[in-house]
């Protein structure tokens, strides 16, 4: 099977020229250098809310898995059930899907042809 | 699915096109019926057990018979013996133009498919061929992802299922030419925002065995491949896959004089031609036709196979 892939690029309408620039630092004006101990302050206050949000993080991952460690077996156990079921089973039990059914009435949305083409439909 | 693809990228991440491409070949080798390693081809080798398969084969199952249905049996995915033994049996390129009728005792049963959580189970001795609807499917899903993965616009084309959603490169709607293997360029032009367009047609993959003609739309009801009048179907609809099952059911409708009822009740719209060239259509497909269709379709090349 021969794939061909064209990637089309918009352009930036904030950016038009798709050049990128670079930052400038200020000079005009000096900056006070902060006291050592206020940053010290600073990470130890970020460690301890960035080990809150592990900790609570940890606990919800494992509920989480936990759950759906039970989803899975209980659905495992489904399958086996009708899995069983269905070797017996002497009418068809195939599922009625909604979804097919929706796409059925789902029109297409016409738009202004052009005189370029951008693919053909050729039967196969 | 045996077929070129065309895929169309507008925007997004650079990745993007990448992954339409490692994703398309991803279904095929799912979905093709001839690799034995697909899951298509489990299916008929463990007819009559039920299989595991993945979310996008059960969804293609699902959706294979929901065609069935709708069409009222036109489209069947399980005429894969008749389809081996009118001489379909390998993939058509390798596929010589005058071939022998193969042998299969495959049978159809549709109506006896059984999709328990994530198994399929055939009938005994039944063989399950997606035929276009896989190509169709395909184009659906891909485009989906490349949208919710950040795509402007896409456009899959996968054999001439074709199925577009957001901006064009232009940045307005879709254009997607029809072509028709008797004719040099295109004979139409479709205008699409959003959704999909599919053809079909008797004219290709057609060959010759046991000094007969034959194509690869077979007609359930015969186990032939189908004698109708029409020759060629072109289907807009919202998604490909279903403009794929609707070109075989206009292709198969047995009555020639309606032959758009179906497409008409699915709000899609479609046009046909007969072996004699001449073009009907249905209600509502000039909306998204650049120019009037023509009356006649007169042969412009030799005939391709």
């Amino acid at each position: 099977m021969l794939v061909l892939v064209q990637r089309v690029m918009r352009s930036n309408p904030l950016n038009p020229t798709g050049k990128t620039t670079t930052g400038r630092t200020p000079t005009g004006s000096r900056r006070r250098r902060p006291h050592p101990a206020r940053r010290a302050r600073k990470i130890t206050g970020s460690l301890s809310v960035a080990a809150l949000i592990a900790l609570t993080g940890g606990m919800a991952a494992t509920a989480t898995s936990a759950a759906s460690n039970r989803a899975a077996a209980s659905t495992a156990s489904t399958a086996a059930t009708q899995s069983t079921s269905a070797t017996t089973a002497t009418t068809p039990a195939t599922t009625t899907d909604d979804s097919a059914s929706r796409s059925a009435t789902v029109a297409a949305v016409a738009g202004t042809a052009s005189t370029q083409s951008n693919t053909s439909t050729h039967a196969s | 699915m045996g077929s070129d693809a065309h895929v169309v990228v507008v925007g997004g991440p650079k990745s993007l096109a990448l992954e339409a491409q490692r994703r398309i070949a991803d279904l095929e080798q799912r979905w093709s019926r001839f690799d034995p390693r697909s899951e298509v081809s489990a299916l008929t080798r463990y007819a009559g057990t039920p299989v595991v398969v993945s979310p996008e084969t059960l969804e293609l199952v699902e959706r294979a018979l929901a065609a069935w249905r709708l069409t009222n049996g036109r489209f069947d995915p399980t005429v894969l013996g008749a389809l081996v033994r009118a001489g379909y049996d390998r993939s058509f390129d390798e596929l010589g133009p005058k071939v022998s009728g193969g042998e299969s005792d495959l049978r159809s049963g549709a109506d006896a498919i059984e999709i328990i959580a994530n198994t399929v189970r055939l009938p005994g001795n039944t063989g399950f061929d997606p035929g276009g609807i896989g190509k169709g499917l395909a184009a659906d899903i891909v485009a989906d992802e490349l949208r919710t993965e950040g795509a402007d616009g896409v456009c899959i084309n996968l054999g001439g299922d074709v199925r577009v959603e957001g901006t064009s490169p232009s940045g307005g709607a879709w254009t997607v030419a029809v072509e028709h293997p008797e004719l040099e360029a295109a004979f139409a032009r479709v205008g699409i925002a959003r959704g999909a367009v599919a053809t079909s047609t008797t004219l290709r993959r057609a060959w010759h065995a046991d000094g007969e003609a034959r194509h690869h739309l077979i007609d359930p009801v015969t186990g032939k491949p189908s004698t109708s009048s029409l020759t060629f179907a072109t289907v807009v609809s919202g998604h490909a896959w279903m403009a794929e099952v609707l070109t075989k059911a206009v292709l198969l409708n047995p009555t020639s004089t309606s032959p758009f009822d179906l497409v008409e009740a699915c709000d899609a719209s479609a046009f046909a031609i007969d072996h004699n060239g001449r073009v009907f259509s249905s209600a509502g497909v000039d909306a998204y036709l650049a120019d009037p269709l023509p009356n006649l379709i007169r042969r412009s090349v030799a005939h391709a196979s």
